[in-house]
């Protein structure tokens, strides 16, 4: 493995791309007591397409990989659960828009954790009556996620943002669609995106790269070199609808806003320099969090994100707030405003400092520092390259990049007590 | 490593946790009051008051500013209730000296600066200014009213209030709304002086720094208040079991159903480990009966599990599920309480339980919040013991303990907050 030693924290990372196609990363923290592993792939809801015999596309039904995630647990033998409940191994799997993840936290058993892990996700098994009995469990689950407002008036949001993208539909699907899924489904599936060249095994915590890769050559299959094409889609600047609301049972109003941006590959720069401007514009510091705080329309819970993936972009805002709408016209006469005065190069550099500080901070487990890198690696950035790249952020790149924030190119999601 | 406590004075003490990796260092005060009905909006807005700005950093902006300028630095206020204490925490959690870019050590400046916030308010004529208080409570209200936007919380919450009625077990730590809108700022300045009075304090640190610039801060600033009397806990831990049943219904898609039993082990009972084990087993982990059986065979549900209440004798169980199922949950779920009453569980299922328990605390001790957190929840009592020894202590406990444990449990409450229609599945 190549030895790659970050310059500001100065943690060493272990990195190999294994002859089987997997990406490895092992972060080594000696002190810990604890290990965390994830295995990932580079498949979620968004990709909602197989290939056809003849040359021709076929569409799957919504909520399949989240399906095949919770599938994937069982085997002819024993269910990979109770095999970690064996090794003691706090083990679990979630699916979002554009990748699934298996992953465990132990601090006994590491590696025969660490084979199971390997060997369940390598070894799919799909029958007709296991694939049914998921049905009423997935089924609460979609019921559950369509009682919390809080996911609502997000899925709301990109329903309205987005005209065709399938970042619209809900990770879940609907209890109409996953009754629709089959075994021979969930194969194919399984066969186009869990290709190991597609994929990334990310440990970190007490552990040796040594160790890593001695369990990873042993359980890792050869495979096919093959890599599902990019992601495309038809997918307009415009958004579908600029204000979405329904009713249910809150105390207050709920609200997003979203800014649809055009999808680019995220770089370690582009990051790092979306994050520092939603903290330059929303954070603590920043006029428009102290405005719509003295006019009474949001409270502690306001919160800012930047959200992408393959074929999408948005900066987001969202809270709780007696006057959704209000707070949208401040959020974009601020943002016209910045955009026109320009940034404070005092400010930036407060708030470089901090992001720096927080980034850092958010490595204080083997759990985050194993998620970082994930992320990471899925996104196609290298990993920790944010650090750096937050240090060269000029005041003109900022400028540039929020500059793409489109402010006439945005939806209003509310959730309203009943 | 063991914690090292040392007591400052007949009312508060510091704990110093032990050595640590972490990228980050932190100090935590958390001052304890008996929770009642009066006075527990008074001390929940007072928290959020205390640190929201000081009279050196009198706006967000400022303090805020202030936090930029120590690597961002981060406070964190909570007001929970533990048993019958309402307690109040105060964080600030910074970066450790090795990470920051010229190597200065925030340590000082952070603990002055929650010092700030805690003794030198921005009063004006001794209360908060009228306009930062009514933001303060506004928030406060909001946050309260929230609570009811998680259904699973909000139903467990309502199975809690039908469980221990009348009782502070079921006070919210934020109080009513009506108790929040009868507050002032003249109120939550009295509250003040009455914490830094009656409060019991403890303060848990995080780092490599000597305490002794700690401890010198701390005492010197209590110093200077007047005699502090901290005020004694009583909270009646006898109960009368009951059969209540309550159904409540909203506009919702999936009913959520909580039971609510009585458990007569509490802390600091040394049986209370039988009992973690017992509700484990129970309803706690992957391979609980309750997911084993509720879940996975008969697929009534995405989640059934259990929570034990070591500081009230309580255990909650809940799941979501179809109304016309609930029945049938909340009889798998007595069903399988019996089945450890009786012993009737394997030995995997035993040590797979223990396992899963075993390595939540080993693993807290890679985590500063969960390592704060383990550690807070003992201040209670003053005593301390290490994740180590409290994965000896789970080790040590018998199958007739566990048994035991559940034989000691009793079904009191039935809780069910369901659609205003049966949703029919396609």
């Amino acid at each position: 493995m190549k030895a790659v030693k970050n310059p500001l924290i100065g943690d060493t990372l272990y990195v190999d791309t294994h002859k089987t196609g997997l990406k490895i990363v092992v972060w080594p923290q000696p002190a810990a007591s604890s290990v965390y592993a994830v295995f990932a792939t580079k498949y979620g809801s968004v990709y909602n397409t197989l290939p056809t015999a003849d040359g021709g596309i076929e569409e799957v039904p919504e909520g399949i990989a989240h399906y095949l995630e919770h599938k994937l647990f069982e085997s002819e033998g024993e269910d990979a659960f109770v095999r970690y409940a064996a090794t003691g191994a706090n083990a679990n799997a979630y699916t979002s828009f554009d990748r699934t993840a298996y992953l465990f936290h132990a601090t006994e058993n590491v590696l025969p954790s660490l084979e199971i892990l390997l060997d369940f996700v390598q070894d799919p098994y799909f029958t007709e009556e296991t694939v049914q009995k998921e049905q009423g469990i997935i089924g609460q689950e979609i019921r559950m996620g369509e009682d919390q407002p809080g996911r609502r008036v997000f899925f709301n949001l990109l329903e309205a943002v987005y005209h065709n993208h399938p970042v619209r539909v809900d990770i879940a699907g609907t209890v109409d669609t996953i009754a629709r899924i089959t075994p021979d489904l969930l194969y194919r599936c399984y066969r186009r995106y869990y290709n190991l060249h597609n994929m990334v095994l990310v440990v970190a915590g007490n552990i040796t790269p040594e160790e890593v890769m001695d369990t990873a050559n042993r359980l890792l299959k050869p495979c096919d070199d093959f890599v599902p094409a990019a992601f495309a889609v038809d997918e307009p600047d415009t958004v579908r609808q600029e204000y979405v609301e329904v009713s249910m049972p809150v105390a207050s109003p709920l609200f997003y806003l979203g800014f649809k941006g055009t999808a680019i590959q995220q770089t370690a720069a582009t990051l790092a320099g979306s994050r520092l401007l939603l903290q330059l514009l929303a954070g603590r510091t920043s006029r428009l969090f102290n405005r719509l705080m003295d006019e009474g329309i949001i409270n502690d819970q306001f919160e800012d994100e930047y959200f992408f993936g393959p074929g999408y972009r948005m900066w987001l805002f969202g809270g709780e707030s007696s006057n959704p709408k209000r707070v949208k016209e401040i959020v974009c006469e601020e943002l016209r405003r910045l955009q026109t005065e320009g940034l404070d190069p005092d400010e930036v550099e407060a708030c470089r400092r901090s992001a720096y500080g927080r980034l850092v901070a958010g490595m204080d487990d083997p759990t985050e520092c194993g998620e970082l890198i994930q992320t990471n690696l899925i996104d196609g950035i290298e990993p920790l390259a944010e650090l750096e790249a937050l240090a060269k952020l000029t005041v003109a790149d900022l400028q540039e990049q929020l500059r793409e924030i489109r402010v006439d190119a945005c939806s209003l999601s509310v959730v309203n007590p009943l | 490593m063991q914690p090292i406590p040392q007591k400052l004075n007949h009312a508060m003490s510091l704990l110093r946790l032990p050595e640590h990796h972490y990228r980050t260092d932190r100090l935590t005060g958390v001052f304890a009051v008996p929770i009642s009905a009066k006075t527990a909006s008074e001390y929940a807005v007072l928290a959020y008051l205390l640190t929201r700005s000081c009279a050196a950093y009198p706006t967000i902006v400022a303090l805020n500013r202030r936090l930029n300028e120590l690597y961002g630095a981060t406070l964190q206020t909570s007001v929970i209730r533990v048993g019958g204490w309402q307690m109040l925490s105060f964080t600030i959690s910074y970066l450790n000296k090795r990470y920051t870019l010229d190597g200065s050590d925030l340590t000082g400046d952070c603990t002055k600066l929650l010092m700030e916030l805690l003794f030198h308010p921005a009063l004006e004529e001794g209360v908060f200014p009228a306009e930062v208080f009514a933001q303060e409570q506004r928030c406060l209200l909001e946050r309260l009213q929230g609570e009811m936007n998680n259904k699973r919380t909000y139903a467990r919450q309502r199975c809690e209030e039908l469980l221990c009625p009348d009782h502070p077990f079921s006070l919210n730590p934020y109080g009513t709304e009506a108790t929040i809108q009868a507050l002032t700022p003249a109120s939550a300045a009295a509250a003040r002086e009455r914490l830094l009075s009656e409060a019991t304090i403890h303060w848990l640190y995080q780092g490599e720094e000597d305490t002794d610039l700690l401890v010198r801060e701390l005492t010197s600033r209590f110093a200077t208040l007047p005699y502090r009397q901290p005020a004694g806990l009583k909270v009646d831990n006898t109960f009368a079991l009951k059969e209540s049943a309550l159904t409540e219904r909203m506009d919702l898609n999936q009913a959520k159903l909580v039971l609510g039993f009585r458990i007569a082990i509490n802390e600091p009972n040394p049986d209370v480990d039988a009992a973690l084990l017992m509700n484990t087993l129970w309803g706690g982990c992957v391979t609980s009966l309750l997911f084993t059986h509720v879940r996975e065979e008969q697929s009534l549900c995405y989640y059934c599990a259990s929570f034990y209440d070591r500081f009230q004798n309580t255990i909650l169980v809940d799941s979501g599920v179809k109304e016309s199922d609930a029945q049938k949950a909340k009889e798998e779920i007595l069903r399988q309480l019996e089945a450890i009453r009786q012993g009737n569980f394997s030995d995997e299922e035993l040590e797979a339980a223990r396992r899963s328990l075993i390595q939540r605390y080993a693993a807290a001790g890679d985590n500063p919040d969960a390592l704060e957190g383990y550690y807070l929840s003992q201040t209670i009592y003053d005593d301390y013991i290490t994740p180590d020894e409290k994965r000896s202590r789970i080790l040590a406990v018998t199958k007739e303990d566990v048994c035991r444990a559940a034989r000691l449990t009793h079904f009191d409450s039935t809780y069910l907050l369901a659609p205003e229609q049966e949703v029919t599945e396609a």
